[in-house]
């Protein structure tokens, strides 16, 4: 049950500090680990969507506790991206041709099919470090910090969070402070709002070359210990965000009232690009549940989140793992997601009518529900917890661009 | 507004009129299990996180994450 | 007859008990009662299996067992897994040469009142706890030490 498996004494003297991690054994406490040792996580994610976006992301995380309880942690993840993303346009019966972001070179898709900018790649570097100090033995900071990386946005943060114990350790009061501050520079500069997409001989119509979004968020949380066996959280969120919300790469499809493109600056269609406020203000209700059932763990998590843009979303999250023996689990999870569209999403507009204030055709902000079904197995390998999941995620909407398939694989292995 | 004060009175609720709520400090076996653990996959939730949220037109709630993405 | 067999039973179990002395250096106790230490100082560990700190206080309470012995300090750590396999088991993995005394229930940490773990009791010599300390850090183990010698100086010689 919660004892330190054999093996770890066995590895320890051989392989050094980095044996010392699989302490962190299926089911070993993690507070067995000695101290000053580094435990280390090392992942590797593969996500791919049918026709889409596929992804792949090594990670490792390092984490040491030292003889003062306080706790030091690095993560350092690597994320390439390939592959085609949804440019906002409405599917058409014609064949359709648009310009690259960069305003050099154009792509063509066909009558019938989502339009898909084939010319996405990125790849993206964040680093995140955070600090655990004990003050006392009732109350606790953390803080944590984090920059971001890609060859169109950065990204800096950093928060701290207040923990205080109760009623003998058994409520825990939270409460966290962050900030992060967004640098947005497009290729191709940013797009005027509204401006209609040219063909790629024609000038775009652009703007300055970046632009900053700043946000501030506060999270208030519960946690309550209920019996032996059961644990529960409770968290409210507000955050906000001001600056440059908008996707630079995305537009929107005008049509003609009987919804057939309307040729214009050399395309086959005319295209605007999309325009978002310059502010969002989110809260978040987030609960969860987790019970240990006679040598399995259930756990279950909703969170009801809203803001002012009009998007209301439900989430249910919940994992069952099945505890076959000390050294091996097999770990079911469906998540549930339904999100209700922002005020200013449009599938498409027509050529009659008067422009709105804000507008976005990004399926992202549309209505939609999204399922996760899948499975984690984690067994010892080599004297190493390891862990192997595979999840089969799937969005839907009410158009054709919200329909997304989509595959993530994940190894870990911990040191 | 009117969730915030749901918040408060819940939250008041759990800290100080449910006193037979909770465990002896010499109960927490099953609680002090790695499994147990509110997080106890951080490595998994870091990458779900961040998929949702580049998916999704929701993010965070749960605890604070490595920072964001030009995705969305 | 049934002598033979119960002497015999009994060599056996002394036979046993001896082969596995070697690893199992700490002596259970099975009965708790303080009157057995008059003019001895008590110290009283709280631990369970599963407590982090615990584990880092082990090798310390050895050291002073072995240190204060002959000045009258007994180390009694008192055990709180539910389950006694639990506990061997970690004994197998942390070594604990004083007195263990299995409290499955939690009685005698109900009667002392535990506010965390570990939790420590230090004893005089006429039962009265006159120290107590919750959790274990090294850097405060001067403070436990001091705590354990001003007792041991007070005990009548």
């Amino acid at each position: 049950m919660n004892s330190h498996s054999p093996q770890k004494k066995k590895t320890r003297n051989i392989r050094g500090a980095l044996a010392t991690a699989t302490g962190c054994l299926l089911g070993a406490t993690a507070q067995a680990q000695t101290a000053e040792d580094w435990k280390t996580d090392v992942s590797l994610l593969i996500y791919n969507e049918t026709d889409r976006v596929s992804a792949f992301e090594p990670a490792i995380a390092l984490k040491k506790t030292y003889e003062d309880d306080s706790v030091l942690g690095f993560k350092l993840v690597y994320d390439a991206l390939t592959g085609a993303s949804h440019n906002g346009a409405a599917e058409s019966d014609a064949v359709q041709t648009f310009t690259r972001p960069s305003g050099n070179g154009s792509y063509q898709t066909s009558a019938g099919e989502v339009p898909l900018d084939d010319t996405f790649r990125d790849s993206r570097v964040s680093f995140s470090a955070n600090y655990e100090q004990p003050i006392g033995r009732f109350n606790k900071m953390i803080y944590g910090g984090n920059v971001s990386a890609e060859h169109d946005f950065t990204s800096m943060s950093g928060s701290a969070t207040y923990l205080h114990d109760m009623n003998q350790r058994n409520t825990t009061l939270s409460f966290g402070l962050s900030f992060e501050y967004d640098d947005i520079t497009p290729e191709g500069g940013l797009p005027v709002a509204f401006s209609e997409m040219q063909v790629n001989t024609n000038a775009q119509l652009r703007g300055e070359d970046s632009d900053t979004r700043t946000m501030s968020e506060v999270l208030f949380g519960v946690t309550q210990i209920i019996d032996r066996y059961t644990i529960v959280q409770l968290n409210y969120g507000y955050s906000q965000s001001s600056g440059y919300h908008t996707d630079p790469y995305k537009i929107v499809s005008v049509l003609n009232p009987d919804g057939s493109l309307d040729p214009a600056n050399g395309l086959s269609g005319t295209y605007i690009y999309e325009n978002r406020p310059d502010s969002r203000t989110k809260q978040s209700l987030y609960g969860k549940v987790k019970r240990y059932m006679g040598g399995d763990v259930a756990d279950i998590s909703y969170r009801y989140m809203w803001d002012d843009w009009d998007v209301v979303s439900h989430t249910i999250d919940t994992h069952y793992r099945f505890n076959m023996s000390d050294n091996f689990y097999i770990e079911p999870h469906v998540r549930y997601y339904q999100q209700q569209e922002a005020e200013f999403y449009r599938y498409s507009i027509s050529n009659t009518e008067t422009t709105p204030e804000f507008i976005t055709a990004d399926y992202r902000l549309g209505d939609m529900t999204a399922t996760t079904l899948g499975a984690k197995v984690g067994f010892m390998a080599g004297g190493y917890a390891n862990s192997v999941r595979l999840d089969m995620y799937q969005q839907s909407g009410d158009e054709s661009p919200s329909d997304v398939d989509a595959l993530i694989l994940q190894y870990n292995i911990s040191f | 507004m009117k969730i915030i004060t749901l918040l408060l009175i819940l939250s008041t609720l759990t800290i100080s009129g449910c006193s037979s709520l909770g465990v002896k400090p010499w109960e927490r076996d099953i609680l002090a299990r790695e499994d147990m653990a509110l997080d106890n996959a951080p490595m998994d939730s870091g990458f779900d996180d961040h998929i949702y949220f580049s998916k999704e037109a929701s993010s965070g709630g749960k605890s604070f994450g490595g920072g964001g993405c030009g995705c969305n | 007859m049934k002598t033979i067999i119960s002497s015999l039973n009994k060599l056996l179990l002394v036979a046993i008990l001896f082969m596995s002395m070697p690893t199992h250096a700490e002596q259970w106790i099975s009965k708790f009662d303080l009157a057995q230490y008059k003019n001895k100082v008590v110290y009283l560990d709280f631990w369970a299996s599963w407590c982090g700190p615990c584990r880092k206080s082990f090798p310390w309470l050895n050291d002073i067992q072995a240190k204060y012995k002959n000045q009258g300090l007994v180390v009694i750590g008192v055990n709180l897994d539910t389950e006694l396999d639990q506990a061997k088991k970690f004994l197998k993995d942390v070594p604990a040469n004083f007195r263990v005394y299995s409290d499955p229930d939690g009685k005698l940490a109900e009667k002392y009142k535990l506010v965390g773990m570990p939790s420590s009791f230090v004893i005089d010599g006429k039962g009265k706890v006159r120290h107590r300390h919750v959790g274990f850090k090294k850097s405060n183990i001067d403070e436990y030490e001091k705590s354990i010698v001003s007792l041991l100086n007070g005990l009548k010689k």
